[in-house]
């Protein structure tokens, strides 16, 4: 079933992978998994951007890419090359290579997202900057397609060499990605913490860029202001909860 | 208002009103009943608060710089003045952050933090005097947005009076949608940010300057071109063409070769002084590629402060040419800026009015600089009727009608240009999350609100 048949029909929905490495950073949604539209990507090399369907994989486009010598930039900590697009936008996991080459929300310049009621909208612009209108793609990324779908999206792309000469060390697990930067303690250590719900990897180095502590991942939002507006957002986007329900716990 | 706050903090009358009845973009004006100067949160929160239960419109002011009458207070109501909140709050060197009021003026902040080694990247052309509150309502940009981003990327909290006068703190980052992202860019309608916490950016090490002189501007457009296609991210990469450098010369005397049509003001930077030199040695080469008839290097700070000239003193010098200036602001995709430039020409003698060109080419993101004397109707409407076309060119183009200038209301009803009315339903729906109504900074950014198309013929007139 495709994404707009089961909207139309007022079926739940779920946008979660199947299979890809960003699995386990989900709550398992309510809704069914249903198909997502598939087009091809037009690289405008000239311009360093890209537009592509969020139902393409990571790895696929940056094939498409390299043709032209560019590239997504990507963390194999946090990405899966065969994860999609979409997938990786409703996560918006941290990358050690965002401090150089953005995050997937500074990457993402406008995105065509279907609404809960079926239609579909666009935000943002195909060009590098943009201030017109509200930036709602922006606020859509990370969150875990519980307000609306991406479904064809612009991306920022980078050049090909200089992200080959990053060079990340290899991390203990897929999951130990929060890096501190120098001054700031984590609350524990090791890779996971049960008790705050909070992940925490190796220290910085000058080898291992930071993130900032807020960006360490946590399965739910903790945030008292950010939840308050998440469920104002919901009513506001998704009355009726059909994307990706319980993606966020008691939340919705 | 006087309940809340104290005699000096209010101010009113004929006079006043006048004073506040737009900003830098002083085409549409509207006055407002009454200007205020709170001095903290908590003020804030209870004039909004009055606002909210008397239903009197608010609009949240800066320096008043804005470009596209995003602090006009379109409906009269209250402005609300953030001048008086320019405390630095907090300053966090190991992690390179710091806390202040929104009415801090942005260079302030880089002043605070300069001795060690860091700087609040935004650096839009207002930034001695624009606020730290106003780059965040217009996500401003600026010469180096090109390397560092606009101001999005470097806010990391915001205390907020949303349009019910409850105080907010939004934070950036961690799992779950961004609300920090869609309130920065939102031009005050959302609420008054009224405190920020701010990621201040390591000065570069090694920066190198390069000014080069072109004989046709066709040139410069396709070296402009050139050097983004190769990938190659300047920290800035400028452009004015000869009106522009008719004004300087004019006003403060500089001179250019005689036959330069356009010049490129080119900046890279980095840690890494090989690789900055390598990064000039390939902008260089463009340059020749596309003959350049001059090309200065700066060999010291003296020597690229006087390189920076022509583009820091361009618009003031633009007084000189007119009585009135009226900056545009449109994007186009970087490799289309040789045909769009020839447009902007083409377009302005059509509608017979002047058009000088300041920009930043690396972005795609134009500033045709009519200038003329806004006490003549006439040239008035030729002036918006030329700004309508450039910006449609640019849409058609596949670019946006503001890169950072904001809509206001300047630009509302041209975002209908890029925009649908499925895509504007959606952007609808960020008030609500908000609890925002459309008495806060009302008839900006989304158009055809209600209330405000009555208003349109009142706002728009010549100076008088």
């Amino acid at each position: 079933m495709t994404l707009l048949e089961a909207l139309s029909a007022g079926q739940p929905i779920s946008t979660m992978p199947n299979s890809s490495l960003l699995a386990p950073w989900w709550i398992a949604p309510g809704g069914s998994r249903v198909e997502l539209p598939l087009e091809p990507a037009v690289v405008h090399a000239a311009d360093f951007v890209v537009e592509v369907s969020a139902s393409m994989t990571l790895g696929a486009l940056n094939e498409e890419l390299a043709a032209h010598g560019q590239v997504i930039p990507f963390d194999p900590a946090t990405s899966d090359p065969g994860a999609t697009i979409g997938e990786h936008l409703d996560l918006s996991l941290p990358q050690r290579t965002d401090a150089r080459f953005g995050s997937w929300r500074d990457r993402l310049l406008r995105a065509t997202v279907r609404m809960a009621d079926g239609r579909a909208a666009t935000s943002g612009s195909l060009v590098v900057k943009s201030v017109a209108g509200f930036d709602v793609h922006k606020m859509l990324v990370g969150a875990r397609g519980s307000l609306a779908i991406f479904e064809r999206v612009v991306l920022r792309t980078s050049a090909l060499a200089a992200w080959q000469a990053i060079q990340l060390p290899e991390l203990p697990s897929f999951t130990a990605i929060a890096v501190l930067r120098p001054g700031e303690n984590p609350p524990s250590g090791g890779t996971f913490d049960a008790e705050s719900g909070q992940w925490f990897g190796a220290e910085a180095n000058e080898s291992c860029p930071w993130f900032h502590p807020a960006l360490v991942q946590r399965p739910v939002m903790s945030d008292p202001v950010q939840r308050m507006l998440f469920v104002r957002a919901k009513q506001a986007m998704d009355p009726h909860g059909l994307l990706n329900p319980g993606a966020w716990g008691d939340l919705g | 208002m006087r309940g809340i706050l104290a005699e000096d903090q209010i101010l009113a009358g004929p006079a006043a009103a006048r004073a506040y009845d737009c900003d830098a973009y002083t085409i549409d004006r509207s006055k407002p009943s009454v200007i205020v100067f709170p001095n903290s949160t908590a003020q804030v929160a209870e004039i909004v608060r009055w606002c909210a239960a008397n239903d009197v419109p608010f609009t949240p002011r800066g320096a008043g710089t804005g470009l596209s009458g995003g602090a006009m207070p379109a409906l009269g109501g209250v402005v609300i003045s953030l001048k008086r909140m320019t405390r630095i709050l907090e300053i966090d060197i190991p992690n390179r952050r710091l806390r202040a009021e929104a009415g801090l003026a942005n260079t302030k902040i880089t002043d605070a933090v300069r001795e060690r080694g860091l700087h609040f990247a935004p650096d839009p052309s207002s930034q001695s005097v624009s606020t730290l509150g106003g780059n965040i309502a217009e996500n401003s940009g600026g010469p180096h947005t090109l390397k560092y981003g606009v101001t999005a990327p470097h806010i990391l909290a915001a205390t907020l009076v949303d349009a019910q006068g409850e105080i907010l703190e939004l934070k950036s980052g961690g799992p779950g949608p961004d609300f920090l992202s869609v309130l920065v860019g939102s031009e005050g309608t959302l609420g008054v940010v009224t405190e920020s916490l701010v990621n201040l950016t390591p000065i570069p090490k090694h920066v190198e300057t390069a000014l080069g002189a072109f004989a046709t501007v066709r040139d410069a457009t396709e070296c402009v071109a050139t050097i983004m296609a190769r990938g190659v991210t300047p920290a800035a990469l400028e452009m004015m063409d000869r009106n522009i450098l008719g004004a300087l010369r004019a006003a403060f005397g500089l001179t250019y070769p005689d036959d330069t049509a356009a010049l490129l003001l080119i900046e890279c930077d980095g840690d890494d002084a090989a690789a900055v030199q390598a990064e000039m040695a390939e902008v260089r080469a463009a340059m020749e590629t596309w003959h350049s008839i001059q090309i200065q290097v700066a060999q010291s700070d003296a020597d690229r402060a006087k390189l920076w000239t022509a583009r820091k003193k361009g618009v003031g010098a633009m007084g000189r040419l007119a009585p009135s200036v009226v900056t545009h602001d449109g994007v186009i995709p970087r490799s289309k800026l040789p045909e769009m430039l020839d447009f902007v020409y083409e377009c302005a003698a059509r509608h017979g009015v002047g058009v000088a060109n300041l920009f930043h080419a690396g972005d795609g993101n134009l500033h045709p600089i009519f200038y003329f004397d806004d006490r003549d109707p006439g040239q008035v409407s030729a002036v918006v009727a030329a700004g309508e076309e450039i910006i449609s060119k640019c849409v058609a183009m596949g670019g946006s009608v503001t890169g950072e200038h904001g809509v206001g209301v300047e630009k509302a009803s041209l975002l209908k240009l890029m925009f649908s009315a499925e895509d504007f339903a959606l952007q609808e729906m960020v008030r609500p999350i908000f609890a925002a109504t459309t008495m806060c900074n009302p008839c900006k950014v989304i158009p055809d609100q209600k209330g405000c198309v009555e208003h349109m013929r009142r706002w728009r007139g010549v100076a008088t």
